[in-house]
């Protein structure tokens, strides 16, 4: 059993509420850093104790290493989850606290160093056996031309990047020195580091993830796949385990590439290895995410597990208590990420106020979220509101019951991707499982027309809330109001 | 003396007539209905128009109403007529706005630059990608509205510009 | 019904028919029209009563419709204004005689009434041919700034928004306002324009550099504000009128309002096709009070005259009108009546269909030039506020008794049908016929029965032209025709209006006379 009493969540949000949760459970104290304009927030309400850190962006705070650990060693925390994001993949973060004494949840240094250079990760790979995407660096010199040979279209990314960060298409070559510079550019700025790579782009591949757990005695099990398709922006949205209509031998290589990778990393903790499937059924490595995923709920309810507390108890040097043959996958689940954010104009995000909530509960539905009515919905963090993942005997019935969550899903005062999400369920080729990363670009997902009654019911409705809400001061007085738009 | 509520992009004039309660509301040029709305609680609303009765859950702040019904979100705006009809005949295109919100990353411009149609005049960061902000036109850049680093929202002024001879302000 | 119709064509050609090329040329220059003016001024989804529509359309050979001038009350932030507006599509809204006479008129109201003015400027000048008509007597010109100065003294605030070139006195309709936008580019405000300045001492100056906006509110401290467009001027205006006060009304009997049984359009059928034929003014009153209820007041007594209490919108008021002639007991009780309303604080409202007090042997001897009289002196002297509907006649010394103009009403209108004179059109054509016929005769000339009657028809043509309700407020003897159905509107709003200005207690007993 962990010997950990006091964990510090160098995190905030939906995430931050999560942990809490199972720290909550395994009667473990939590502490939450928050940055002052959080304090208020739903993951401060829960902690057993919060300290504030102050930075300006605010988002700059869950980035103070020295702020953490002075954190730390104030509230006597023993161990720091980074949750994703922030810090989760910065080895140099996870040396400092081991220095320090204190117990980093996650891999160790080594691995996320490994794993978080993405042309080293490729190589490993290579050495492994596993194939990855022809690509061409910089530092191999001739970039252009190397660039040029892997013949268009193509994908640039950083070296040190990911999550979606950095990551630039080039279609054709007259716009490949352009968006070189700026994919360097915005690499330097989010990872401290200008270099970057160009991969082939695949057409329309399917992006595939297996979830990992090793414990530090060289055990290693998969918690099956997730498929993580349905993205905009290269940010996925719509998430599910198991992978629909995956042939089993294909599969099985997955799975079986994964636990090898991860084994021969040395590897610790919870980790996810990415990979895409082209149309003629093969796949290539993408990399490997050595951290808790976004994701990662509905493959705790496939398996029952909690892969928060499973991280606790590797890095508190539990050996895992199960083996292979005792994980069972069992259902379907699928996970919808509600984001502030506009579909009808290209998903720009939006702000606002949470003037109205009202989140979905039921059997085989899960909301992960850090809500409240009244917050205020900024540009200051990512956009993400929260996680609805519903699970359900199959892929139909998990599907429904999605549908039906999001419908009865009310958050007013900020515009939402939540329709959106749902015409993307109800979609036939969604139903049909025919998933994959260009599915939002190649299906029509506009919004239905509104009826013209609806339309009228609508107006009325937003006319008569403006006159009841009308600031007394500026009021129509009566006989005013009561004759209304009139000439005589 | 009329009401312009805008709807999925489409602006439509409705006008109420009559105390609360009976109310009557006309839309556009169709005729007018009998129309009202009762509060359940909180922000849940059952709207009567004419024959029919919908429940709906409606939120507003200031001239912003978001209406949850038939299973879908909306968002209006309630326009002021004034504000419309200043921002028709103002704008000559002399200010680059924010196409979203962000931040600043770099300014590439001071006042007093001479920029043509296209120029760079800022780089800002939103949604984890950067944008270049150029010049909507030529010009003399009068003034530079956020600093490097700072925040702004969707429609912020960002750069204005004045005309090639204008001095800077 | 036919004059209501008539009433509306005319309306809208005052309002709306000009000659393309005026409404061209304010587009060119980037000018609203007044219309839309007002029409972004005002709040949404409120009323806008618009005083003397129809002034000046039977004089100038009906080219300056309106006065040039629009004026009216609505509602701006949620407070009671009184909006007055030049009417920059006729003639470049110059002045003539009777749009200084609207414009007075509507500062007098605002006086009366303590009501906020909006002053949208954008007017030529004054129209220098008729400049006698204008410039020197007490009720002309200069009683524009002397009442604006008065309104100042009486803590009413007036908002400027100059749109045009303001020159030589119009330059103090901005000035002496409490705030004042001005628009650059269009609007101006100088003593003498850059013509007469050339011509005066041989300065050559622009206008902008002579009175423009910036030239004021950051040179002189003429204006306070200078704004782009005119639609930021009109939002500005809005923003400064947020901050005035909420009008209190005076401490009038109120209950919860209630819409009229009887539905207004059926004053139409009330309303007699001939002015001789009597009707009840009691069907008026259901049509326009709330619940259509009226408690009369001695019902059985000088039964040619009808008064009780009702309510409008709530508040209550004194109702008066004629189903006759006035005798001297109707005479009597009407001046009872508006003694109690006088002393209860109930503004009062007249109906007028008269034809006058009675005459004869048995009336005079019967005293009823003094019980007329009586009722002078106090309906003259009431503190309450009353309000004056002419619906049908209006003739001889019942329309002093009525609250006719010289009364001072605080608003009075007039329905299409209503004459006004000072005695009936027969009598007065009987009269003046045969006044013209003997002086024909006393130089010799004798007439066939055909001569006599055309010349009885010319006169009572010209007769009913002058009494009519056109003429009438053609010349601004009311505050506009109304259409019947929209009396109870109309009395509303002005009944509001009436009620902003506190009219404090009254300390007299009521004589029971």
């Amino acid at each position: 059993m962990t010997d950990i009493r006091k964990v510090l969540i160098a995190n905030r949000g939906e995430i931050a509420c999560r942990i809490i949760r199972t720290l909550m459970r395994m009667g473990i104290r939590s502490v939450l850093i928050c940055h002052p304009c959080e304090a208020e927030g739903a993951a401060a309400g829960m902690a057993d104790e919060v300290v504030e850190i102050e930075g300006d962006p605010p988002v700059s705070a869950y980035l103070d290493v020295d702020g953490i650990i002075r954190a730390c060693k104030d509230t006597g925390a023993e161990a720091v989850h980074p949750g994703f994001g922030f810090l989760a993949e910065n080895a140099s973060f996870a040396e400092r606290l081991g220095g320090e004494g204190i117990r980093f949840i996650g891999p160790t240094p080594d691995a996320i160093r490994l794993m978080g250079n993405k042309l080293a990760a490729r190589d490993f790979c290579r050495s492994l056996g596993i194939p990855v995407v022809p690509c061409a660096r910089e530092e191999d010199g001739d970039f252009m031309e190397r660039l040029k040979a892997l013949v268009f279209p193509l994908l640039l990314k950083a070296v040190a990047g990911g999550g979606g960060k950095a990551m630039h298409e080039v279609m054709e070559e007259t716009r490949l020195k352009e968006t070189i510079n700026l994919a360097k550019e915005e690499a330097l700025r989010y990872f401290g580091e200008g270099s970057v790579y160009g991969e082939k782009l695949l057409r329309d591949p399917r992006h595939v993830e297996v979830q990992l757990l090793a414990d530090r005695y060289g055990s290693v099990v998969h918690l099956g796949e997730r498929d993580c398709s349905i993205q905009r922006r290269f940010q996925k949205i719509i998430e599910e385990s198991p992978a629909p209509g995956l042939d089993p031998e294909l599969r099985q290589e997955l799975l079986s590439s994964a636990v090898k990778i991860a084994k021969e990393a040395g590897y610790e903790s919870a980790g996810t290895v990415e990979f895409l499937l082209d149309g003629q059924g093969r796949f290539y490595f993408l990399e490997m995410n050595t951290r808790i995923q976004v994701e990662h709920p509905v493959t705790e309810m496939v398996t029952g597990l909690d892969l928060v507390e499973q991280q606790i108890r590797i890095a508190a040097g539990d050996p895992l208590p199960f083996t292979q043959k005792d994980i069972i996958i069992k259902g379907h689940a699928v996970e919808a990420r509600l984001y502030a954010e506009d579909p009808e104009s290209d998903f720009q995000p939006s702000t606002g106020r949470i003037l109205s909530l009202r989140l979905p509960e039921g059997i085989g539905i899960r909301v992960d979220h850090a809500l409240e009515k009244g917050m205020n919905v900024t540009h200051a963090f990512d956009p993400m509101l929260a996680k609805v993942i519903a699970c359900g005997e199959d892929r139909h019935k998990a599907l429904d019951l999605l549908g039906s969550a999001l419908e009865r899903t009310v958050i007013l005062g900020v515009t939402t991707n939540r329709e959106y999400l749902q015409r993307i369920i109800g979609h036939h080729a969604m139903r049909g499982g025919k998933v994959h990363t260009g599915f939002i670009t190649s299906n029509d997902l506009k919004a239905p027309q509104l009826e013209d009654r609806q339309r009228k019911m609508l107006l009325a409705a937003a006319a008569l809330v403006s006159r009841q809400f009308t600031d007394p001061e500026f009021a129509v007085p009566e006989p005013y109001a009561a004759i209304g738009d009139w000439i005589n | 003396m009329r009401r312009c509520i805008e709807l999925l992009g489409h602006r439509y004039e409705v006008s109420l007539n009559g105390p609360s309660g009976k109310t009557m509301i006309k839309i556009e040029d169709r005729p007018p209905e009998s129309s009202s709305l009762t509060t359940e609680e909180g922000s849940s609303f059952i709207l009567a128009l004419g024959e029919d009765t919908l429940p709906m859950e409606i939120a507003r702040t200031g001239e912003e109403v978001f209406i949850h019904a038939f299973g879908r979100h909306f968002y209006l705006r309630i326009l002021d007529p004034v504000e419309q009809a200043a921002q028709a005949a103002g704008s000559k295109g002399d200010t680059a706005r924010a196409p979203m919100p962000g931040v600043v990353v770099e300014t590439a411009v001071r006042p007093g630059d001479i920029v043509t149609r296209g120029t760079p005049l800022m780089t800002i960061e939103s949604m984890k990608i950067l944008t270049v902000i150029k010049a909507p036109r030529e010009g003399i850049v009068i003034k530079v509205h956020v600093e490097n680093g700072k925040p702004f929202n969707k429609n912020a002024p960002l750069v204005t510009l004045g005309e090639g001879r204008e001095r800077p302000l | 019904m036919a004059l209501a119709e008539e009433l509306h064509t005319r309306e809208h050609a005052a309002r709306f028919e000009r000659p393309a090329r005026d409404i061209e040329r304010l587009r060119s220059q980037k000018k609203l029209l007044v219309r839309e003016r007002i029409e972004l001024l005002l709040d949404p989804e409120t009323p806008f009563l618009e005083l003397s529509t129809l002034a000046a359309c039977m004089a100038y050979d009906g080219i300056v419709p309106g006065a040039a001038f629009v004026s009216g009350i609505g509602i701006v932030m949620g407070r009671e204004v009184l909006v007055m507006a030049s009417d920059s599509s006729i003639k470049g809204g110059a002045w003539y005689p009777l749009t200084v006479k609207k414009m007075v008129r509507s500062l007098d109201i605002a006086i009366e009434n303590r009501i906020p003015v909006i002053h949208l400027v954008d007017a030529a000048g004054a129209f220098l041919p008729l400049q006698s008509d204008i410039f020197p007597d007490r009720y002309m010109g200069g009683r524009i700034f002397r009442n604006q100065c008065v309104l100042s003294s009486l803590g009413v605030r007036q908002v400027a928004l100059v749109l045009g070139h303001s020159t030589a006195g119009g330059a103090y309709v901005p000035t002496l306002c409490d705030y004042s936008i001005m628009v650059r580019g269009t609007g101006g405000v100088f003593l003498g324009g850059p013509p007469l300045v050339k011509a005066a001492t041989g300065e050559d100056v622009s206008a902008d550099e002579l009175g423009g906006a910036d030239v004021h509110s950051s040179v002189s401290g003429t204006a306070d504000y200078a704004v782009d467009t005119e639609q930021e001027g009109i939002a500005l205006a809005r923003e400064i009128v947020g901050t005035f006060p909420r009008q209190k009304k005076a401490d009038v009997e109120k209950r919860e309002s209630q819409e009229p049984f009887y539905d207004p359009e059926e004053l139409y059928g009330i309303i007699p096709d001939d002015i001789k034929k009597q009707f009840d003014m009691r069907e008026v009153f259901a049509k326009v009070f709330d619940g259509s209820l009226f408690h009369e007041f001695k019902p059985d007594y000088g039964t040619t005259a009808v008064c009780g209490f009702a309510y409008l919108y709530g508040w209550k008021v004194g109702a008066l009108g004629n189903n006759g002639v006035l005798f001297s007991d109707s005479a009597k009780k009407l001046t009872q009546f508006l003694q109690i309303c006088n002393r209860d604080r109930i503004p009062v409202i007249f109906f007028q269909n008269i034809t006058g007090f009675m005459v004869g042997k048995e009336y005079e001897q019967g005293g009823i030039t003094k019980d007329g009289a009586k009722m002078l002196m106090v309906q003259a002297n009431m503190d309450v506020p009353k309000l004056t509907i002419m619906t049908n006649g209006s003739f001889g010394a019942g329309n002093y008794a009525m609250c006719g103009r010289a009364y001072d009403a605080r608003f009075l209108f007039s329905w299409p049908n209503s004459q006004i004179s000072v005695m009936g059109m027969e009598q007065a054509g009987r009269t003046l016929a045969e006044i013209r016929l003997k002086a024909l005769a006393r130089k010799g000339k004798s007439l066939s029965e055909e001569e006599k009657k055309s010349i009885y028809e010319g006169i009572t043509r010209d007769y009913l032209e002058k009494s009519s309700a056109w003429y009438s407020t053609s010349e601004m003897w009311d505050d506009g025709v109304i259409d019947p159905r929209d009396t109870r509107k109309v009395l509303g709003i002005a009944l509001s209006v009436a009620l902003n200005r506190d009219f404090g207690q009254s300390y007299h007993g009521v004589l029971r006379i």
